[in-house]
């Protein structure tokens, strides 16, 4: 029989100390145990590994944060798209991913003798819809978004709970823009990530600007002009911003620069996050151009970005980042009401009604339980906030406030308390 | 400056001379600028080596702590080692197969009768801690190939022995021994097993091998 024995050694007692609790930290942070003890998420074998079952709880939070997502993409002048799931192989063979990403999509299915592909990506799709109509220089840029769910295909012994799946939505955009607008755009773009990462409590990155291997040309496609002009630009839009990168030579995939952005989490572990691409190749392959100034067809250049990454992998992430104590604006329950005994259970059910007028995420623990068991479990589900009503606060038409965490904040009315968590909502407090 | 002498390089740019035949840890104490217990072993040339190796000729010599994810490495192999012979010296009919250094810590291999259980953890952990407290050397021997499987084969350790007849093609190969325990191994290790201060058995898991 074989048995592997794993062990960690140090130069110190103090550091070996320091590790194991690092580990429990990160054990329990796991969030495929929180997925659970929350009941967030599930991966379901019958239906498949690697594809994620959002709970009710789960998808409050991806809505929340899609519509975030939404909002701050209109603000910035995005337009949101949907495009379909499968497409004919042929335009898999025009893209090009038949050829360099063959081995991780889904095999082909066959419908009146035609063979299709679920996708992989969403870029070609939105190459059809922009060859759709002839576009002129003051079109562009056109900055088209889509929460586009993929899949692809990976080995059963990669999966981990929602960081290695097979199905994911993407918060993808393609830019379609001139030349001398690619600065700008990539600007733009860097700008939203650090706006929208920071709103989740993400404020350290570790950046990666990926270049062309100067040595060996050849293995890129676009002609060297192009491929400086696009580094260049990418380079003056990190600088612009201010921010420390490394420079990757050789590290390019073969058809464009790119910037990759790690945000480092609450125990400073590095989680991929936003993702800037510029494509020189299927531009080229579709044919994708504008009409300039001076009444020409031009290349379009083109950049494929991801700001959250994949709501699978994101979120994965944030329920790591926050232990599972989500903020207030994010968590799918915010606010428990636990009467004390069955005859406040009325009046807790109309302060409930009263803040889900508000558009708050209320519950009422009604249960034939006691008062410390509810809170505990309240707690343990880390609700940022339960109203604890007695005798005492319907005679006075009150709530006993106590938050997650800290326990009691005082008796006030639910007017008092309504306001002070919308306040908390819309500023979006960490 | 005599035939005999050597020049060294440290990373610091300092040059100095010394005979021949010094060993990489007597040069990294003369420089100095590392207390000489945080120093577990070398690299020379950007080859990896231990601290007991001999200068033959002008070399770069930078050294490793476990500050340096290399010298991080071999803190955690050497480790790997005083894990399998604590294994050995309680359960010896354990076979071994292979101990890396991992991304954060180490593992060994084996192969026995019974599956190990927590407690069995323990007191494995209880003898490398004796086995750090008796601080036995990391004693590097080169050996031809047909010796090695010899040795390997007197032990009984027949997936060494399938390593050595089956992957490796060099003539001459490196063992390592501390006490009575000897395994093969490239190494470098470091010089002794008192370097390694605090040590802890994390997980047993059920392990595949290769041609399983």
């Amino acid at each position: 029989m074989r048995q592997r024995i794993y062990g960690i050694s140090f130069p110190s007692e103090e550091e070996l100390e320091a590790f194991l609790r690092r580990r429990e930290e990160i054990e329990r942070r796991d969030h495929r145990r929180l997925g659970k003890q929350l009941d967030l998420f599930s991966i379901q074998e019958d239906g498949g590994p690697g594809l994620i079952y959002w709970h009710p709880k789960g998808a409050r939070i991806r809505t929340i944060i899609e519509d975030f997502w939404r909002r701050e993409h209109y603000r910035r002048g995005y337009e949101l798209v949907y495009t379909p799931h499968i497409a004919k192989v042929e335009l898999w063979e025009r893209s090009g991913h038949m050829a360099w990403f063959r081995e991780s999509m889904f095999p082909p299915m066959e419908v009146e003798e035609q063979r299709y592909l679920l996708k992989p990506m969403n870029c070609p799709f939105h190459i059809l819809m922009y060859k759709s109509k002839t576009r002129s220089y003051r079109d562009l840029p056109i900055r088209w978004a889509e929460l586009g769910t993929v899949y692809r295909y990976e080995r059963s012994g990669v999966l981990q709970g929602m960081l290695r799946v097979r199905g994911f939505t993407q918060d993808d955009a393609h830019i379609f823009c001139r030349p001398d607008q690619l600065e700008d755009e990539i600007l733009g773009v860097l700008d939203l990530a650090e706006f929208m990462l920071t709103t989740f409590g993400y404020t350290e990155y570790e950046i990666e600007l990926s270049v062309r291997d100067p040595e060996e040309k050849e293995k890129y496609i676009g002609d060297d002009a192009v491929w400086e002009q696009a580094e260049a630009a990418l380079i003056r839009a990190l600088e612009q911003k201010g921010w420390s990168y490394a420079r990757r030579e050789g590290e390019a995939k073969f058809y464009g620069p790119a910037i990759d952005i790690k945000m480092l989490d609450a125990l400073g572990r590095g989680w991929q996050g936003p993702t800037i691409q510029v494509d020189f190749n299927e531009p080229e392959r579709f044919d994708v151009t504008y009409i300039g100034e001076d009444g020409e067809e031009h290349r379009v250049v083109m950049i494929h970005r991801t700001v959250l990454g994949s709501m699978e992998r994101f979120i994965g992430g944030l329920i790591e980042h926050y232990a599972g104590a989500f903020p207030t604006w994010l968590a799918p329950v915010q606010v428990v009401v636990i009467p004390i005994a069955d005859a406040q259970v009325p009046y807790a059910r109309k302060v409930a009604e009263r803040l889900l007028d508000e558009d708050f995420r209320v519950e009422v623990d009604d249960r034939n339980e006691r008062v410390g068991y509810k809170i505990r479990e309240a707690e343990v589900q880390k609700v940022p906030y339960m109203l604890v009503v007695g005798k005492r606060e319907v005679a006075d038409g009150t709530v006993s406030v106590r938050r997650r965490g800290e326990g009691d904040v005082g008796r006030m009315s639910p007017e008092e308390f309504c306001e002070r968590l919308r306040a908390e909502v819309e500023r979006k407090v960490l | 400056m005599s035939k005999a002498q050597i020049t060294v390089t440290f990373p610091d740019g300092v040059s100095r001379s010394y005979p021949k035949g010094t060993t990489v840890g007597e040069v990294l104490k003369d420089w100095g600028n590392i207390p000489p217990e945080d120093i577990l072993a070398a690299r020379v040339d950007g080859r990896l080596v231990d601290l007991s190796s001999v200068l033959s000729g002008n070399s770069k010599v930078e050294p490793l702590t476990f500050r340096d994810l290399e010298g991080r490495e071999i803190y955690w192999h050497s480790s790997a080692h005083i894990l399998a012979q604590a294994v050995q010296q309680l359960f010896p009919e354990a076979k071994l197969g292979i101990g890396p250094a991992i991304r954060e810590g180490f593992y060994y291999d084996f192969d026995v009768p019974e599956p190990f259980s927590e407690e069995d953890l323990g007191r494995i952990e209880e003898r490398m801690r004796e086995i750090i407290r008796q601080n036995l050397s990391f004693q590097r021997e080169e050996v031809p190939r047909p010796e090695a499987i010899r040795i390997m084969s007197e032990r009984d350790e027949r997936y060494k022995v399938e390593l050595l007849e089956e992957d490796i093609e060099e003539e001459t190969v490196s063992l390592y021994r501390q006490g009575e325990f000897v395994d093969l191994c490239r190494g470098p290790h470091v010089p002794s097993t008192g370097y390694i201060k605090a040590v802890k058995l994390l997980s047993v898991a059920g392990a595949y091998w290769r041609g399983d």
